[in-house]
């Protein structure tokens, strides 16, 4: 990463990415700036998910033409984990279950992959400890396998720990808030908000405003058929929940 | 077929009765009759239907002693497992070491042997423990005679006598350490005992001494898991790459009574291993677990049969099957409810996974109901591992070699955590991880 304060985290420039030979994002522009906490809302199908799978580099998603520039850095070449490594985070919409692998097992193993070097146990139990006691999760909970059996919610809290124990510098939150009831949504907030720094940037990908009443974003912008065709500040999140996606469709059309 | 083979073998099964009638020699009258018995059988028997599921992946002439004659077993053990040399007994009960089929020491925490429990060569239990041993012996044997079971009823060197009397409970694993070499045929046959209410684990620990020993080894089983008892039976084969391993398996399990089995299978060239267990009684709980980790050409038939004879009982089977290179795992397997099966509760499951695209998995589990009012089901399923786990484990920063251990380390770890014993446990896991980094 550039050591120059006013490089933006993210800057997505005329961004088109296709999905077995179907184009989703259709010229998608975003910058996000350190510190910031950008909202992308949209209705299913609009290309959200898409969005944070090709920051994060999931093989499946083609760029066709754009760039995703991550800390002034061009970051097409770089794969998954490299990306990972690089400090950009992802909470997905659909956690995989890895069957036989307990979460103290891949929780130290992601720490170390991303740190670059291992955790003493000595650091890494109190560490975890003070995580799952800010999501509210029992301990019980590490030795279990990853996602395996767990409910939507648990699921969603697992990722929130992973969030926490990686610190990343870019974290995309792809429909977090789904599926939470709202204490369960009020834990994940916190998480959120307690990761918020000078130096971090965040983007919560929704299409509920729920979760921006306890995660209040700086900017927000609204996806509709693979293109941002509006933004705007808080404000906008409000008027989206009061007048539906289809008072956008007409402006655009 | 059988007479084709017949005249093939013609020179070494001359040798084989001499080999039967001079181990005999040592043996009590009937056990030395029973040999002979079991001789003839093999004899006239056929080479095993291809056209059965259960040698249909697996060709039976390779079993077959040809030129090999029975090795005489060597009288030297070499270096102790960690396990057996826990000299306190704090995490075993007691171990038996064994060469090329015999027993040639074993040791037990006085106080279980205050205990009356067993553990020692099958031959000199036969001498010494003739009524625990004469009433059982060779009763689970297929009535029909698998050829290959008759072969080692008769000609084997010896093999573990294992025998828990009505109501010990002990809490420590028994260790069998057992290593084979040379390139002759080695036939051993094991005896196992859980008396009634009685609750033990045993454990097979079962390697060759050198990476070139290349022996043809046919092993033979019999466990009992009398009214009430409660047995866990662990099977780790980790020989060398040249080894040729078939191992036949017969559990019987009584009323009330619990059987747990953990087959680990990474080594030989050629594995062919038949495991069937017949649930006789109401209450009682068969798990039958197993995994199968093979590279190089490796080839590792597996064919199970849990047969409720009697219903009102349960069982599991999981069967999970790891394949690498050019590799290849057959499993075939039966859950047949009798006719007086009422009530049985039984699954069975077997998950393959291929790590390259010439490995190679069979699976077929099949079910044969013979009555109603039974809770059934099976599941098998093929596949190399799943692209976004790995786009998962990636987006933790974890590279996808690294994804790729911990997702086949995970697929396995349900099954070697029933693998009783810490050392041992350890072994295997130990054993996966130097695999798989070899492979993936």
């Amino acid at each position: 990463m550039s050591d120059e304060t006013n490089t933006p985290v993210l800057e997505v420039s005329d961004l088109h990415v296709s999905v077995g030979g179907k184009e989703i994002l259709k010229g998608l522009n975003l910058t996000v700036g350190a510190g910031e906490t950008h909202a992308i809302m949209g209705r299913n199908g609009s290309g959200k998910s898409t969005l944070s799978a090709a920051i994060m580099g999931n093989p499946r998603y083609e760029i066709t033409s754009g760039t995703i520039v991550y800390g002034g850095q061009d970051i097409a070449e770089l794969a998954v984990h490299e990306r990972a490594r690089a400090g950009v985070f992802l909470s997905f919409q659909y956690p995989v279950a890895l069957p036989g692998v307990s979460v103290v097992n891949f929780l130290r193993q992601a720490v170390r992959a991303v740190r670059g070097d291992d955790v003493p146990i000595k650091a890494f139990r109190p560490l975890v400890k003070e995580n799952l006691k800010i999501l509210d999760i029992p301990q019980t909970f590490m030795t279990r396998y990853v996602n395996d059996g767990f409910s939507g919610g648990e699921k969603k809290r697992l990722e929130m720990l992973q969030m926490l124990m990686l610190q990343p510098t870019l974290a995309i939150l792809d429909e977090t808030d789904s599926g939470l009831d709202i204490d369960a949504l009020k834990v994940v907030s916190t998480a959120i908000n307690g990761l918020r720094s000078e130096k971090r940037a965040q983007l919560v990908i929704t299409h509920y405003q729920r979760i921006l009443q306890y995660v209040t974003p700086d900017h927000v912008h609204v996806l509709l058929d693979g293109q941002i065709v509006k933004s705007g500040g808080p404000d906008l999140a409000h008027e989206l929940e009061k007048h539906g996606y289809e008072w956008l469709e007409k402006d655009a059309a | 077929m059988s007479t084709d083979h017949m005249n093939v073998d013609a020179g070494p099964e001359t040798s084989l009765r001499d080999v039967v009638t001079t181990r005999g020699g040592n043996d009590p009258a009937w056990l030395a009759t029973a040999r002979q018995d079991a001789l003839s059988a093999y004899e006239a028997s056929s080479l095993p239907d291809r056209v059965q599921h259960l040698w249909r992946y697996t060709d039976p002439q390779r079993f077959l002693p040809g030129e090999r004659t029975p090795t005489t077993p060597d009288s030297h053990f070499g270096d102790l497992p960690a396990d057996c040399q826990d000299a306190t007994y704090e995490h075993v009960a007691g171990y038996a070491l064994a060469r090329d089929g015999r027993v040639l020491r074993s040791a037990l925490d006085p106080l279980i042997a205050d205990k009356k429990v067993v553990l020692t060569d099958l031959c000199t239990a036969a001498r010494e423990h003739e009524d625990l041993v004469r009433p059982r012996l060779f009763s689970l044997l297929d009535a029909g005679g698998d050829k290959f079971e008759q072969l080692s009823a008769a000609t084997f060197a010896g093999g573990t006598f294992f025998h828990v009397p009505r109501n010990v409970t002990i809490d420590r694993p028994f260790v069998v350490a057992h290593r084979v070499g040379g390139d002759g045929l080695i036939a051993s046959r094991s005896l196992l005992v859980a008396g009634e209410g009685s609750e033990a684990t045993i454990v097979f620990d079962l390697t060759s001494v050198g990476d070139d020993d290349a022996p043809l080894r046919h092993e033979g089983l019999e466990i009992h898991v009398e009214p009430g008892a409660r047995l866990h039976v662990a099977f780790v084969q980790a020989c060398g790459k040249r080894v040729t391993h078939a191992p036949v398996i017969r559990c019987r399990v009584e009323r009330d009574a619990a059987l747990e089995t953990v087959s680990v299978a990474l080594g030989g060239a050629l594995v062919k291993s038949l495991q069937t267990t017949e649930l006789v009684g109401k209450g009682s709980d068969v798990r039958v677990l197993g995994i199968v980790f093979a590279n190089g050409r490796q080839h590792i038939d597996h064919h199970t049969l849990q047969d409720h004879v009697i219903g009102r009982n349960t069982s599991n089977l999981d069967y999970r099957t790891v394949v690498a290179d050019r590799a290849r795992s057959s499993y075939t397997g039966n859950l047949r409810i009798g006719l007086d099966g009422v009530g049985a509760d039984a699954h069975q499951s077997n998950h393959n996974m291929l790590l390259s695209k010439k490995a190679r998995a069979d699976t077929i589990p099949e079910l044969e109901i013979l009555t109603n009012d039974v809770t059934c089901s099976h599941a098998a399923a093929c596949g190399p591992i799943d692209e976004e786990m790995i786009t998962f484990c990636q987006s933790r920063g974890i590279s996808p070699r690294d994804a790729r251990t911990l997702i086949v380390t995970g697929f396995l770890e349900p099954i070697v955590e029933r693998v009783p014993g810490q050392q041992l446990r350890e072994r295997v896991r130990s054993a996966v991880a130097d695999r798989l980094d070899r492979v993936v």
